[in-house]
């Protein structure tokens, strides 16, 4: 009982850190801001509850999927509160609708292993979802920040995409589940190669989306999931070769590609047009120092998408980069429970299920935070939990269910 | 199922490394080469921190505010000027981005200071008032202010004086080093310095309107030079006065070359006196030769020359008198009357003056009296300096002040400002070559007033203005007997 | 530095001390779960439960003292198909289903004719079982025990 009392422990903490900056928020103005309280509690309490519920229902379940979540939904709440007020309240609106799916997938639903014979139906809903944001843009002649993700019914709108991921992941892991190695090149070959096909075929989506990210991630997925599945360390040397064919390609035919890589090479140069946002992160995270200038004494304004992608430089300049440093240890302790959930079950769907969705988030990560920080090129991705946007908040709360279903198993 | 369990972690560990890689590389980053972009002048924040104090207001000598500053927005201030362009030169700019010069950059620190710790926390601990300390703790920041040494009167005679010319005024108090008046023409518009850096950047620019003159403008002092030759050669020989010159209008070198005096003018038998006042080449550039260039030179070190003259609120240009071998008389005469390679700022040409009238005690100039809190309490006093106590011994400067005021009561009826001003002057008039063709003089002059008790010390140059008698004299004469009826 | 200034200072260190915290707690709790073999062995750490035949009655297929281990669900009927075959004539074609989830042990009627007696008591509709609870099925008479080897 020495690790429930650790674990309470924690939650506790979780709710010091949380009621701390929100109280911190509330401070900024004068007189005191009310609703950065109210958010602080409203969020101790939905975190609390839901907490709750979980350890009723499943106690065997992984714990920390939750507690790392919320950790990372409190601190992407309170930033926005400081950037924008109503974004905020957005935001806030969207974790409990996310909490819910979470709470619903984990608790209501059956076995994840039932669902593991579907995969026509994946792949069919993944053959609608990649394309739909670049024909919306088409037809539409609409394009949201150089980008052709987005679909809007009236005054919403969501990324296909993010929904798109899942269905991948889960026709992949259905359809590699029965793979069986026959070291026939001819014979495994024959059992890839649709899901290679539809694997490529949503590459090309995203690429001609201008969503590069989303091409990244997606590429990070399959090939772990390809290896895992076939255990052939030789398909992923032909996959990465592969991709660095396709890449130099990207970069010759399209201008867009070629754009991003020169801003990525030297950003300064290009400071004054396309390389300023790179700049203004930099500046960004590079006056935040170890400790932070301090909630509120940032300048998040001077950093465009500061909201979305250069969420995380925001959170170096006000934190400070030890702090954010912090952060990205939650998610890579977050993709490590993920995937230590492949050891809990027998079936084959759900592990491949698992390593896929751990992956998502650990590759998310890696791309945006090394995007900013200029290791590799920037791309329009969000910052799993923490950035703005309801499409993402979603997915990723579908996919923390059902890691938390499958860790639920036996 | 082992396989499983190596596959997984195998990506667990590919991961692990590429998280700790790039961990590692934001820490490299930020420490590293962090601190190097977030001083990069692209850098926005940097203005904005600066913007989080308003910037303290600058006052003339009486308390009025003449540069104020008023917030925009979050990222800058506009700075107010109640006087257009009449302090232009003294105060400099600030701006986000050309930089910051003048006085504005010299107590930059002082103006962008809050003294919110003392304030809050002492009065914290007087009153004990956690509750108003938590309320106020937004308060507003308003940087320390500035009380200059400058007289609006002063300034605003001086500029009008000088009018369209091109040119400079300085006028320091000689007891104190206080600056009372530094005008520069031609002026720029404080609130375009956009416009103003277009003009000078643009390649065809003969104004220099954003020179200061006064402190960077570097002449050929021509005869006022002679002041100082004159104080040479009574220290060098206490019997030159008494001594009797025959001026013949011009002296001739072994080598064919002549100096001649102002329209070649013979004055025949003249005493030191007059020949000050004449401004007699034959005298004073034989005097340079007798005494030698290297006590002309010494004399002329110990009034700031060769050397960068410390101010307060200002840094001035060098002054430089050359170092001659024995052989070269022709540039050791011509350095005695302030030609040749004798190069001067017209502050080095006030102060000369200043120390005369403070009997050779040399005043540190100073453009600044007082750092007071935004609500006027006093933080710090700029107190008066010496700088070098003897420059000249008191009796050679009365000496001189008495040559000088000779030679404005001689010439009273050409400059009827001075009249009841008991001042003392000296007209220049500098020849240079510009383009290899002798250009039109600049006319110089300087004067003490009261001579018996002096409250100001004048230097002024007018570019290209022909005979200091003229268009120099007439504006000092102004400034002077503002400074002694005015009050 | 002003009040302002002195709440930015404590607040900076407090969330980097606090996040910090958390992450060590975490990683303690996670290495006390790897110490105690949770991860290499995950289906030992939970403890297995089974139904041990005590009284074998009319039933001639079972054995006394057989154990059967409980996984998922255990059906229980006359009918071929169930996991547990009983010939009892009072023994109803799908008499019983005993489901194992989450470490609870519901035992449910199908409903059976005669119904399913828990420590003699007959139950209605479904019973959560625990360790040790005797139950009868027609003439056969059950035990649940549990194992705790990890």
């Amino acid at each position: 009982m020495n690790k429930l009392k650790l674990e309470k422990r924690v939650l506790k903490l979780i709710y010091l850190l949380c009621i701390l900056i929100f109280t911190n928020l509330a401070l900024l103005e004068k007189p005191l801001n009310k609703n950065a309280i109210f958010i602080g509690l409203g969020l101790c309490l939905i975190i609390g509850f839901s907490h709750y519920l979980i350890r009723r229902f499943y106690p065997n379940g992984d714990k920390f999927l939750f507690i790392f979540s919320s950790i990372l939904a409190v601190v992407g709440v309170a930033v926005l509160f400081r950037i924008d007020q109503s974004m905020a309240i957005k935001q806030l609106l969207w974790v409990i609708l996310g909490i819910a799916a979470y709470i619903v997938i984990s608790v209501a639903l059956p076995n994840m292993s039932k669902f593991a014979d579907y995969k026509y139906i994946y792949m069919i809903i993944t053959l609608i979802f990649m394309p739909m944001g670049l024909l919306y843009g088409l037809i539409f002649n609409v394009e949201t920040n150089g980008a052709m993700n987005w679909v809007y019914f009236g005054p919403f709108g969501f990324q296909p995409s993010e929904f798109g991921k899942i269905s991948l992941i889960l026709y992949l892991a259905s359809s590699l589940k029965d793979y069986e190695s026959k070291n026939n090149i001819k014979e495994d070959f024959k059992q890839l190669i649709i899901p290679a096909l539809i694997v490529m075929y949503s590459l090309v989506c995203m690429v001609l989306q201008t969503d590069l990210g989303s091409t990244l991630i997606f590429f990070g997925i399959s090939v772990t999931m390809l290896y895992i599945a076939t255990s052939k360390k030789k398909y992923v040397f032909t996959c990465l070769g592969l991709s660095v064919v396709g890449a130099i390609g990207a970069y010759g035919v399209f201008s867009h590609v070629k754009r991003r890589v020169m801003v990525w090479l030297d950003p300064w140069k290009y400071a004054s047009d396309e390389g300023y946002q790179i700049v203004q992160g930099l500046y960004a995270i590079a006056s935040g120092g170890l400790f932070g200038v301090g909630l509120g004494n940032g300048y998040p304004d001077l950093i465009f998408a500061s909201e979305s992608d250069f969420i995380f430089a925001v959170i170096c300049e006000e934190f400070g980069v030890i702090f954010a440093v912090g952060i990205m240890i939650i998610y890579f302790l977050l993709f490590y429970r993920g995937i230590r959930i492949a050891f809990v079950t027998s079936d084959k769907f759900s592990q491949l299920l698992v390593v896929g969705l751990s992956t998502m988030i650990a590759c998310q990560t890696l791309v945006i935070v090394g995007g900013i920080f200029t290791v590799i090129p920037l791309t329009g991705i969000t910052l799993p939990l923490v950035s703005y946007g309801g499409s993402s908040m979603l997915s990723m709360f579908f996919a923390l269910g059902m890691l938390q279903k499958v860790s639920e198993e036996n | 199922m082992n396989s499983l369990a190596k596959n997984v972690k195998n990506v667990m560990i590919i991961f692990l490394f590429c998280f700790i890689a790039l961990i590692s590389y934001i820490a490299y980053f930020q420490v590293f080469k962090g601190p190097d972009i977030a001083a990069d002048t692209g850098n926005r924040r940097l203005w904005a921190k600066r913007n989080e104090v308003i910037r303290g207001t600058i006052y003339d000598r009486d308390g009025n505010p003449i540069a104020t500053s008023k917030r925009i927005d979050e990222y800058s201030q506009s700075r107010d000027y109640a006087y257009g362009d009449l302090y232009v030169h003294a105060l400099g700019y600030i701006d986000e981005r050309y930089g910051i010069t003048g006085l504005e950059e010299e107590f930059d620190e002082e103006l962008s200071k809050y003294n919110g710790f003392t304030n809050s926390f002492r009065s914290l601990l007087k009153d004990f008032d956690l509750k108003s300390a938590i309320e106020n703790r937004n308060e507003e920041k308003i940087g320390n202010g500035i009380i200059t040494t400058l007289d609006y009167n002063l300034q605003k005679i001086a500029y009008d004086a000088l009018g369209d010319r091109k040119g400079s005024v300085v006028a320091l108090n000689p007891k104190t080093g206080e600056i009372l008046a530094m005008v520069s023409k031609p002026t720029y518009d404080p609130t375009n310095l956009e416009g103003a850096m277009e003009d000078a950047n643009s390649g065809e620019d003969t104004e220099s309107r954003l020179l200061n003159r006064a402190l960077y403008g570097i002449y050929p002092p021509g005869s006022i030079f002679k002041t100082v030759t004159l104080a040479a050669a009574i220290e060098n020989d206490p019997a030159v006065t008494a001594r009797i010159f025959d001026d013949q209008g011009k002296i001739t070198f072994d080598d064919g070359t002549e100096l001649n005096n102002f329209m070649k003018q013979a004055h025949g038998s003249l005493d030191l006196k007059n020949a000050y006042r004449v401004s007699s080449n034959v005298v004073f550039g034989t005097l340079a030769m007798e005494m030698g260039n290297d006590k002309l030179r010494e004399v002329a070190e110990r009034f700031g020359f060769n050397a960068r003259i410390p101010g307060v609120g200002i840094s001035i240009s060098q002054s430089s008198f050359p170092t001659l071998e024995e052989y070269e008389l022709g540039n050791i005469a011509q350095s005695g009357i302030g030609q040749g390679s004798v190069a001067v700022t017209p502050m080095q040409m006030a102060i000369v003056a200043a120390t005369v009238a403070n009997n050779g005690v040399l005043m540190q100039p100073k453009l600044v009296n007082k750092v007071v809190d935004k609500d006027g309490n006093t933080i710090k006093e700029i107190e008066n300096k010496v700088l070098k106590s003897d420059v000249i011994s008191a009796d050679i400067a009365a000496i001189i002040k008495e040559y000088m005021n000779y030679l404005v009561s001689n010439n009273i009826y050409r400059w009827p400002y001075f009249d009841g001003t008991n001042a003392g002057g000296k007209t220049g008039t500098a020849d240079y070559m510009e383009n290899g063709v002798e250009a039109i003089p600049h006319g110089w002059f300087i004067s003490i007033a009261p001579v018996d008790d002096p409250k100001i010390a004048v230097a002024v140059i007018v570019e290209n203005g022909e005979s200091g008698a003229g268009s120099a004299a007439e504006i000092a004469s102004q400034v002077v007997h503002q400074a002694i009826f005015g009050e | 530095m002003d009040f302002s200034k002195i709440i930015r200072l404590i607040s900076g260190i407090a969330f980097i001390g606090i996040l910090y915290f958390i992450i060590f707690y975490a990683l303690k709790i996670m290495y006390k779960d790897v110490k105690s073999g949770g991860r290499k062995r995950p289906s030992s750490s939970k403890r297995s439960y089974g139904i041990e035949v005590v009284s074998v009655g009319e039933n001639s297929n079972l054995e006394e003292g057989s154990i059967l281990l409980l996984r998922d669900v255990i059906t229980i009927g006359r009918k071929e198909g169930n996991t547990i075959r009983l010939s009892d004539q009072y023994v109803s074609g799908n008499h019983a289903e005993i489901k194992l989830k989450n470490n609870e042990i519901i035992i449910r009627d199908l409903q059976s004719t005669n119904g399913i007696f828990v420590n003699d008591v007959k139950i209605k509709d479904y019973f959560k079982l625990r360790a040790n609870d005797k139950f009868r099925i027609g003439s056969a008479i059950f035990k649940v025990i549990r194992s705790d080897k990890n």
